[in-house]
């Protein structure tokens, strides 16, 4: 072993000085490309949302009809208090109120007046009634869903002759698109002017409830038995393998796994938010087992001995120490599993969750679609008039699952403030 | 054999009798005997890495929770043998109290840490008016 031959101070010098400028470059080459990394994934999210809203802002739309309507001329004989009698709708219906929308689209447009606007758009002018029967002795210009030509022509899709009466009438002021708060109300349709995106939110709110009811406790109580109390031997490690490559399962086989064994059980709930919250129950479960668990291993274990030590139970040492400082953990993964979750459409497609489902679902056990079953259902209709209400329900989707995040992220906080 | 000085039993509040605690393979205390008095301060001095630590850990059998760690011998608190099965590990802990080397404050308040010990064992009712008074604080 031969010591280096000692350097002159000056050459010392210049090689140290040399070094450190070496560091300081790399130091801004590492952080010029961490900066572009971040300015990308920026560029990128804001082209999917620019291109997201601009096309779906159109969805939240739809295009209108004006239809001059005199209630009072003495065609339908009510007055309020029958209204309250029975669903108004109907019983503006045995009243004479299509004959009489009909008639008053061929008084305004000529005889193929009626043609201009969907089959029942009369309801549209019945539930405004119903909301405020004092216009049953009026004179009233209602607005009513064109027809899916007239809406077609109006986007300037058409033939020749749609467009210029389309063109006439927007000009005249009879024909524009207005915002169309129905579309949240509504459930499913086979017309674009009449669909509604609530009966698909109502049926991924129902799936989600069932999922986190199922999958959260589940995946906790797992990772805690796994992490405090299990012993390390084969059959653990065979578990912890088990639930590893669970995460790791494309979601279709869940979807055949729920169709096998849930619908095998329960044959007449095909389509039910319960079993479509199920199936994804079992996706998401080892999803927060796997982040719960590394969430409660981060817990220091001086934190256990101390509180062992002065006699705290096991379990007192899992919820009133271990739990709560891993709780924002295993939130984390609980918001990633159910965002997963959320966004899932193969194993809800083997499940029947992408049936035609007009009406919205009333419970847990009635059939239902799901957000991003009806957004594939949507993008695959012929209909023109779809591509905008596909993207309108991309935006719902994508603003429910910010939501459930911000809840989640709310929650998170709150706990870590009580410390 | 170590040679120690024997309390008369009625002073001895723990009696340590060839106290031998191995980390798997590696033996960390070689048969270890001791009294400790009653209504007196103990010290253990030694070097870094002696077993200190190790010997107070057998005395609320806190090597319980580590995984490879094995006790042979015998240590009596108050006559009675603290290895003996059926013994309640938790019980124990709350009679022979630890405070770590590396201090251990809980993400709590002041108060909560303080009646943390009292806490843990008392029973719910108990539990439920030392938390009330310390949201009162």
């Amino acid at each position: 072993m031969t010591e280096p031959a000692p350097l002159a101070p000056a050459e010392k010098q210049a090689r140290l000085a040399a070094r450190l400028r070496q560091r300081h470059r790399s130091d801004q080459l590492f952080r010029l490309a961490g900066m572009a990394a971040v300015a990308f994934a920026g560029l990128v999210l804001a082209f999917l949302l620019f291109t997201m809203t601009a096309n779906g802002v159109g969805g939240f739309q739809r295009a209108e009809l004006k239809v001059p309507v005199n209630l009072a001329n003495g065609v339908i004989q009510l007055d309020p208090s029958q209204l309250a009698a029975g669903d108004p709708v109907t019983v503006l219906e045995s009243a004479g109120l299509p004959a009489l929308v009909d008639s008053e689209l061929e008084r305004a447009y000529g005889k193929d007046g009626p043609r201009l606007v969907v089959d029942g758009a009369w309801r549209e002018a019945a539930k405004r009634i119903a909301r405020d029967p004092s216009l049953l002795t009026q004179q009233v210009d209602f607005w009513l869903p064109a027809s899916n030509d007239m809406a077609g022509a109006l986007r300037g899709e058409g033939t020749p002759a749609e467009l210029a009466q389309s063109q006439a009438l927007a000009q005249s002021g009879a024909l524009t698109r207005h915002f169309d708060a129905g579309f949240l109300s509504r459930g499913d349709a086979t017309s674009p002017q009449d669909v509604g995106i609530w009966g698909a939110l109502k049926g991924s709110i129902l799936t989600m409830l069932v999922t986190l009811a199922l999958a959260f406790p589940i995946g906790v109580l797992s990772a805690v038995y796994l992490e405090e109390y299990a012993p390390r031997n084969r059959w653990t490690d065979l578990i912890e393998v088990s639930i590893n490559n669970l995460a790791a399962v494309p979601s279709i086989i869940f979807g055949l796994l729920g169709l096998a064994v849930f619908l095998g059980l329960l044959p007449n709930w095909r389509s039910a938010p319960l079993i479509g919250g199920m199936t994804l129950a079992l996706m998401t479960m080892p999803v927060i087992v796997i982040s719960g668990r590394n969430a409660i291993k981060a817990v220091p274990p001086s934190i256990r001995d101390a509180a062992l030590g002065i006699g705290a139970s096991r379990v007192q040492v899992v919820f009133h120490h271990v739990l709560p400082l891993a709780l924002p953990g295993i939130l984390t993964g609980t918001i990633i599993g159910m965002a997963r979750a959320l966004g899932e459409t193969a194993p809800l497609l083997m499940i029947g969750m992408r049936a035609f489902v007009a009406a919205p679902p009333d419970g847990l056990t009635s059939p239902s679609s799901v957000l991003p079953v009806q957004i594939f259902l949507w993008s695959d209709e012929i209909d023109r008039g779809f591509v905008e209400r596909t993207s309108a329900a991309i935006i719902v989707l994508l603003l429910f699952l910010l939501a459930m995040n911000s809840l989640a992220i709310y929650l998170r906080n709150r706990f870590e403030k009580r410390w | 054999m170590t040679t120690y000085h024997e309390l008369d039993p009625v002073e001895a509040k723990i009696s340590a009798r060839d106290v031998s605690v191995f980390y798997g393979e590696k033996q960390a205390l070689d048969a270890v005997s001791i009294d400790i008095a009653t209504e007196y301060v103990t010290a253990f001095i030694g070097p870094s890495g002696c077993g200190k630590s190790t010997f107070l850990r057998t005395l609320n059998r806190m090597n319980d929770t580590i995984a490879n760690a094995r006790v042979e011998g015998e240590i009596k608190l108050d006559g009675e043998d603290i290895y003996r099965s059926g013994m309640d590990v938790v019980q124990l802990r709350a009679r022979v109290g630890m405070v770590f080397q590396k201090p251990n404050p809980f993400p709590k308040s002041i108060y909560e840490n303080v009646a943390y010990g009292r806490a843990s064992t008392a029973s719910p009712a108990a539990r439920a008016s030392l938390t009330a008074s310390s949201n009162a604080r």
